[in-house]
């Protein structure tokens, strides 16, 4: 996966001095994660959803080889095809494969991020495949060249003029002369454009929610009924999906369609819920006669059974992002991967290298929100920690750090001279010029670092250690 | 080829063996056997408090609900509905329903240009979270359900299942999953422009919920 996430931190500062974003995360915060408490509050039953959920898909983990023989058997039987990618390269040659086998020339798209994993959408243009992208968020930034910011919400970081501004910019040449800023008027105008390309598609192409192995089910969810449009109508589908996006039954993906609407923005359902299972059957008067489903590892079977298992139980919900202190602070393009905030932090470096994302898992107050909120209970901030070391080990953060936190863990299991030096600290700093409000705002050398970016209490009494005892306390 | 080596890193990773009897026999058993997982207690209602849940969740959503006593009742209501000029695609089950709407508002289905209203069955509601349950099969086109701007759908009271788990049992006694089967659940709409919801994304701007009491 190609990331930019070396560039995490000029991204961060160029984000936070991004007035328009930071505007935008503020309504992000206020509607999602407020509506997700909403929506929890409503069911009493939730947390025992969360158990469950968790635990069918730790059951399918560790029968995944078993569950997708199961799976491919039933699309087959169906009419289906099943097609197996190990990386990106596969994929993408796969689907290109399939598109230029029915001469296609014009191809929709719903939203999935498997295909933005494997930039899917401008190889298939590359090759001469007009591609569309049909769910509005992902329509609007296909039309302006960018990246999804959020893995639900994927043009959340734009305001509605800048929509308008590209709405005119690229419908002016089909007839749509009137610049428009209302949000109404803007969606009606993208229905009615769509509208023309659902209708002349050749290939559609869907990601998957879920997959059911019982009966070689697909199952797709989305608020516009664009994959409901983009399934049904061109005569052939090819789903492109992650391995791990597999669960046993009916009954289990009940589950999860139960909690994924309510962890993303507190609905109990999405409007669309489609359950799709191979290709047209005789005497239907409508749906594609061929039928593909393109199942991707690119580096998920390596994860099974090691530190970040845990992590494939993840269903895209955004629940993390939405609650992350930091991702609401600087959006998904700073983390420069198509998955952001918490989970991507922890996905990201399996997909791409530790190397080129290793300020990902640095960017976290381990404040433990996104486990809280997580549908399926994955221990993020514990993840996030295992990359730490991860980097620590293979000595890819700088050398000074390495050296700093030894120093530190010397110091902190040699009491006596953490307290000597305890002690002389809190003088030196008790007697700096002090200022009129208690902060110290600017320290020389190596304690800049601190001051750079927070005001440091100035001591008014002596260490912790030394009150502890004035106080009478006892070692213990 | 790619296929085998997928599976030999799962087999590797997990530590297993591919022909273990033991694990095939453990899956085998429970994708036949179907077991519920926690049902909400409001996915587990009967009688009136059901088809109120039925009613107060779709109306939530956005969707109007209807309780009609029968078809002329249903017809008098799609009728009052319909923007005057206006016109009315059927599919073929809903035209078997034997309704009876005036020739000149009835409008053949044309995928390309048909897109105004259209009146379908379905296979049944879901109380739990006010969904109804379309299908593809020989009498109904799947894509009629989402190309109109106002749709107009006919559901027998009787059909309104509890939840999720009844529609699947409904299912595998009909003969197992029709290539689509979607639960829509309110009209059509987006949040992606500013977090503000829009209806009328790609589908029906309005879904009209008609329940025929006493009927099925």
């Amino acid at each position: 996966m190609d990331v930019t996430s070396q560039n995490f931190i000029p991204l961060t500062e160029a984000a936070l001095d991004d007035d328009n974003l930071q505007e935008a995360l503020k309504q992000l915060s206020g509607r999602l994660a407020a509506g997700r408490t909403a929506g929890v509050a409503e069911l009493p039953e939730f947390d025992q959803l969360r158990v469950d959920a968790r635990d069918i898909k730790n059951h399918v983990l560790q029968h995944l080889d078993l569950y997708l023989d199961a799976f491919a058997r039933q699309v087959e039987r169906q009419g289906g095809t099943v097609h197996w990618a190990s990386d990106e390269d596969e994929a993408r040659q796969i689907v290109l494969d399939l598109c230029q086998s029915v001469n296609a020339k014009r191809v929709t798209k719903s939203k999935s991020m498997v295909t933005e994993e494997i930039n899917l959408v401008p190889f298939l243009e590359s090759h001469g495949l007009e591609t569309v992208e049909t769910d509005l968020g992902e329509y609007i930034i296909q039309l302006r060249g960018e990246k999804p910011s959020h893995i639900v919400a994927p043009a959340v970081h734009l305001s509605k003029e800048q929509v308008s501004e590209t709405f005119f910019e690229h419908h002016r040449k089909l007839g749509y002369n009137e610049k428009i800023t209302d949000r109404g008027a803007l969606v009606a105008e993208a229905r009615q454009v769509l509208r023309a390309k659902f209708l002349a598609a050749d290939v559609g192409i869907s990601g998957a929610n879920f997959l059911v192995a019982e009966t070689g089910t697909i199952v797709l969810v989305t608020n516009e009924g664009n994959a409901e449009l983009t399934t049904a109508l061109p005569n052939t589908h090819i789903v492109v999906t992650g391995i791990e996006k597999i669960v046993p039954t009916l009954e289990d993906v009940s589950t999860f369609v139960r909690i994924l609407a309510r962890s993303a923005l507190g609905a109990d359902i999405s409007a669309y819920t489609s359950f799709i299972t191979g290709p047209k059957r005789a005497g239907d008067p409508d749906g594609p006669e061929n039928f593909h489903v393109v199942l991707l590892d690119n580096g998920r079977s390596e994860m099974l059974g090691g530190d970040f298992q845990d992590m494939l139980r993840c269903i895209r919900c955004s629940a993390c992002l939405n609650h992350c202190p930091v991702y609401l602070s600087v959006g998904g393009h700073a983390y420069g991967s198509v998955y952001p905030g918490p989970m991507g932090a922890v996905l990201t470096p399996q997909l791409a290298t530790l190397d080129a994302s290793k300020h990902l898992a640095n960017a976290s107050s381990l404040c433990g929100r996104c486990e809280a909120v997580c549908p399926v209970m994955i221990p993020l901030p514990q993840l996030l920690r295992q990359w730490r070391n991860k980097e620590s080990e293979q000595k890819l953060n700088p050398m000074g750090m390495r050296w700093g936190l030894k120093l530190w863990a010397w110091l902190g299991r040699h009491h006596t001279v953490y307290s000597l030096l305890a002690v002389a600290a809190n003088q030196v700093l008790k007697r700096w010029p002090r200022q009129a409000n208690g902060f110290i705002h600017k320290l020389p050398a190596l304690a800049g670092a601190w001051t750079q970016h927070r005001n440091l209490r100035q001591p008014e009494q002596g260490t912790f250690s030394q009150q502890y005892r004035k106080a009478g306390g006892r070692r213990v | 080829m790619t296929k085998q080596s997928i599976m030999a890193t799962i087999r590797q990773r997990l530590g297993v063996a591919g022909d273990d009897q033991t694990r095939q026999q453990t899956i085998d058993s429970r994708m036949a056997l179907h077991a519920k997982n926690t049902r909400p207690a409001i996915g587990v209602l009967d009688g009136a408090a059901r088809l109120d849940q039925f009613a107060c969740s779709a109306k939530r959503k956005g969707a109007s609900v209807t309780q009609v006593n029968d078809i002329a009742a249903a017809t008098a209501v799609i009728l009052a509905t319909l923007p005057a000029g206006s016109r009315l695609c059927l599919t073929s089950a809903a035209s078997a329903t034997g309704i009876e709407l005036p020739v000149e508002l009835i409008e053949v289905w044309n995928p390309k240009t048909s897109l105004e209203n259209s009146l379908s069955t379905c296979f049944c509601g879901v109380a739990e979270t006010g969904s109804l349950v379309v299908r593809s099969d020989a009498g109904n086109s799947i894509t009629q359900n989402f190309l109109a701007d106002r749709h107009f759908v006919l559901l027998p009271e009787l059909d309104i299942l509890d939840s999720m788990e009844s529609v699947w049992s409904r299912v595998r006694e009909q003969g197992g999953m029709p290539r689509d089967l979607t639960l829509v659940s309110g009209p059509s709409s987006t949040g992606d422009i500013e977090m503000r919801m829009e209806t009328g994304a790609h589908g029906p701007r309005e879904l009209h919920i008609l329940i025929l009491g006493g009927y099925g």
